[in-house]
């Protein structure tokens, strides 16, 4: 006999399981579920909740000088907001669409997406965070040429790379030492059936 | 939901929780993972169940939504959660009915199974239970070609890893 019929006869015939009896089967109703779906849900508000916080406490605004600068914080100021708005508005509708009654590819392809607009969410934080320090040192930079000496002007240009250098890297590695050591246990197991779903169907 | 729906929901899984128990062996290791996933099958069929129309039988609808658990949704802690006991040891296979060969072969035959990926059991799980391609491929959200094609290269693999066991 095959090895596959073998087992199917047996799978057949196999009924020697554990009853759970209707009482246990209530108990269960109502216990607390510990789905992926959950954790990612739970981190992902705790993630926008802090961005959220954050923006409110982290003055981003400096003293403005001309009305040039004036346009160009208010104009930042509503490209970033717009953009994380848009990032919340995309992970609320993608998670309503989880739905553990649809095929598996699209189950795995919607939790996937859902938790992705979370990640752009940080990773577009922290790079805007990049972005305004970088812009207020070439600030300065160029404000010690312009107001000072040509020397004092490379000594400032000196400092501001000494200075935003080490922070740029240490933020990126936080950022991804965060994700590897959050998500990539959490999630994992959702990459690799996917992918393995996407073999399949490349044959 | 109502107390109604809550009861017709018991019996129906009452009835049919040899699915859950079935997609449970596969996918587990021992009696406690059994039991989390078991309770996380039931917490996710009662949280969909008052969309279940009734279009198509309970057990067809039960068993997309209990593999879906077990391949997306199923966390797999090292710290169990609390679950109802209920009164069991570990499924074990019983093989009086078979010859010593087939029985050693059946052995090898589950071990090889529960070493396969989450959707190669899933494949696994639906031919064992006589579901046809188009359905298999529609539960899985893949192509009917390409879930035969998988689905022979799992018998092949699985011949494989026994001719080298020693079986077949």
């Amino acid at each position: 006999m095959d090895g596959l019929d073998l087992l199917k006869q047996h799978w057949n015939n196999d009924n020697n399981f554990p009853r759970v009896n209707e009482e246990e089967i209530k108990y269960m109703l109502y216990q607390r579920s510990s789905s992926i779906i959950k954790w990612v849900f739970i981190i992902s508000i705790m993630e926008l909740s802090v961005g959220i916080v954050l923006g409110f406490i982290l003055p981003i605004d400096q003293k403005i000088t001309s009305s040039f600068e004036s346009f160009l914080g208010l104009t930042f100021g509503i490209a970033f907001r717009a953009v994380i708005l848009y990032f919340i508005y995309n992970f609320f509708k993608n998670y309503r669409k989880i739905k553990n009654t649809t095929d598996t590819k699209t189950l795995l392809i919607t939790i996937l997406t859902t938790q992705q607009y979370v990640d752009h969410y940080i990773k577009f934080n922290v790079y805007f965070f990049i972005f305004i320090m970088t812009w207020r040192g070439l600030q300065h930079i160029v404000i010690t040429f312009v107001e000072k000496s040509i020397g004092e002007g490379i000594l400032m240009s000196f400092l501001v790379v000494i200075v935003i250098a080490p922070i740029v890297f240490i933020t990126i590695y936080l950022m991804k030492l965060y994700y590897r050591i959050l998500y990539r246990r959490l999630i994992n197991k959702l990459d690799d059936n996917y992918e393995e779903l996407i073999r399949i169907d490349k044959g | 939901m109502t107390k109604h729906l809550e009861s017709s929901f018991i019996n129906l899984l009452e009835e049919n929780q040899n699915i859950l128990h079935k997609i449970c062996s596969l996918y587990t290791e021992d009696n406690e993972m059994h039991k989390d996933l078991f309770q996380e099958m039931v917490i996710q069929l009662w949280r969909s169940y008052p969309n279940f129309k009734g279009d198509s039988k309970f057990s067809t609808w039960a068993y997309r939504v209990c593999l879906n658990t077990a391949i997306s949704l199923y966390r797999n802690k090292k710290k169990t959660i609390t679950t109802v006991e209920w009164d069991s040891s570990l499924h074990h296979i019983r093989y009086e009915e078979y010859n010593p060969e087939d029985e050693e072969q059946l052995k090898l035959l589950y071990t090889s199974v529960r070493q396969l990926n989450d959707i190669e059991k899933a494949l696994v799980y639906m031919y064992l239970e006589d579901k046809d391609y188009q359905e298999i491929a529609a539960t899985l959200g893949i192509s009917e070609g390409n879930a035969r094609v998988k689905m022979n290269r799992i018998k092949t693999k699985l011949k494989a890893t026994l001719n080298k066991k020693g079986g077949i």
